[in-house]
């Protein structure tokens, strides 16, 4: 396979890197793997280790170091990494970068993009690989991929398809790639300033009961890293009391669920109103409902 | 414990984690698979796993997964 590049550093953390290392290896055998250094156990690391990839963890600082020495002509590939690569090392001739961002630019820059597309009702999300301005997801464009967010897509759940896509379209474009013969276009103009920051949470995480269905169901989805609760629980404030709950059930046809629920001896009363169902909190919106379950009061 | 965790694995797996002697690094979790594990044993034990827990160290073995667990359900 033709090669133009002495090396491929690729930086990021999760599944993302080490797919794109492993694709990397059908071009090159000098491959380094760069994870900002974690506090617990790294994912990543294990999966380099078993695949005999080098693994590098690294602080910002110390990876900015490595690359600002090295001399070789490198492809730097940013995959679903928290390092902002500066410009000092942007403007090195020597290197090719590319970043992974997981929303069709120019929509969505910065963080936890996964997340506000479904909060903010997009049809459509996606992932982009591009080159890198120096300006947060900046740069011209190389390739990009749409996914249809539907009323079950969860955060998690995009995230893991943008995922599978970035792997998919890097193993498209690798050949032009590692030949230094790509086509990039400009990212157009975003209709709304949609630039998300790590301490952002929708609607500062807390649900708010007047929403219609549609706008609930988002904000439930977009909260919804299964376990890992990376924006933290979503709350509900009822009667001047706020509540955490941790999990929830979105209800398309509140009339057949009451009849199945009834009919498998589940509930013996009229549910014709929002209100608790013991610890769970039943929310109707028309014909629709959600079922907020096992809330917890605040102290 | 130990055994509603295998039970819990053989019904994901169908048999795919007998032999393993390190999950993660014989390709058998990844991370998402790690947290709709996390996700099925908070259900079986009606527990809430932190996130400081889930990390890769504690899914490797059917041992390491009773460690971690064992920290949140009561004897």
């Amino acid at each position: 396979m033709e090669n133009k590049f002495s090396k491929a550093y690729i930086l990021g953390s999760g599944e993302l890197p080490y797919m794109v290392a492993q694709i990397c290896r059908e071009y090159t055998e000098n491959i380094t793997v760069i994870e900002i250094k974690l506090s617990d156990g790294s994912f990543l690391e294990k999966k380099c280790s078993s695949e005999s990839i080098d693994y590098m963890a690294l602080s910002k600082d110390e990876i900015t170091s490595l690359l600002l020495a090295e001399a070789d002509e490198s492809l730097i590939i940013s995959a679903s990494s928290t390092y902002l690569v500066p410009k000092c090392i942007i403007e090195k001739s020597n290197f090719f970068i590319i970043n992974w961002h997981n929303a069709l630019l120019p929509a969505h820059k910065g963080r936890n993009a996964e997340c506000w597309a479904i909060f903010e009702g997009d049809s459509l999300s996606g992932i982009t690989w591009h080159m890198l301005s120096g300006d947060v997801d900046g740069g011209d464009i190389l390739l990009q991929k749409k996914i249809p967010i539907t009323e079950s897509t969860t955060a998690l759940s995009l995230f893991k398809e943008q995922t599978e896509a970035g792997r998919d379209t890097f193993k498209e474009m690798a050949h032009n790639l590692f030949k230094k013969d790509i086509k990039t276009f400009p990212q157009g103009v975003a209709t709304k300033n949609q630039m998300h920051y790590s301490k952002d949470v929708p609607n500062n995480g807390i649900l708010n009961l007047n929403w219609d269905y549609d706008k609930t169901s988002c904000f439930l989805r977009s909260m919804d890293y299964g376990a890992l609760k990376l924006m933290g629980s979503p709350k509900v404030i009822i009667d001047g009391e706020t509540y955490k709950f941790r999990k929830y059930e979105l209800i398309l046809n509140y009339e057949e669920y009451i009849a199945q629920a009834k009919s498998d001896n589940l509930i013996d009363i009229a549910l014709d109103s929002s209100g608790f169902i013991g610890t769970d909190y039943l929310l109707i919106k028309g014909s629709k409902a959600i079922l907020l379950k096992r809330l917890k009061r605040e102290e | 414990m130990k055994e509603q965790i295998i039970g819990i694995l053989d019904d994901i797996g169908e048999g795919m984690f007998d032999g393993s002697t390190n999950f993660i690094e014989d390709g058998l979790i990844d991370s998402y698979q790690m947290v709709e594990l996390v996700e099925v044993f908070e259900d079986c034990f009606n527990i809430e796993i932190s996130g400081r827990d889930i990390i890769p160290d504690n899914f490797v073995s059917v041992e390491s997964i009773e460690a971690m667990l064992s920290k949140y359900v009561e004897d």
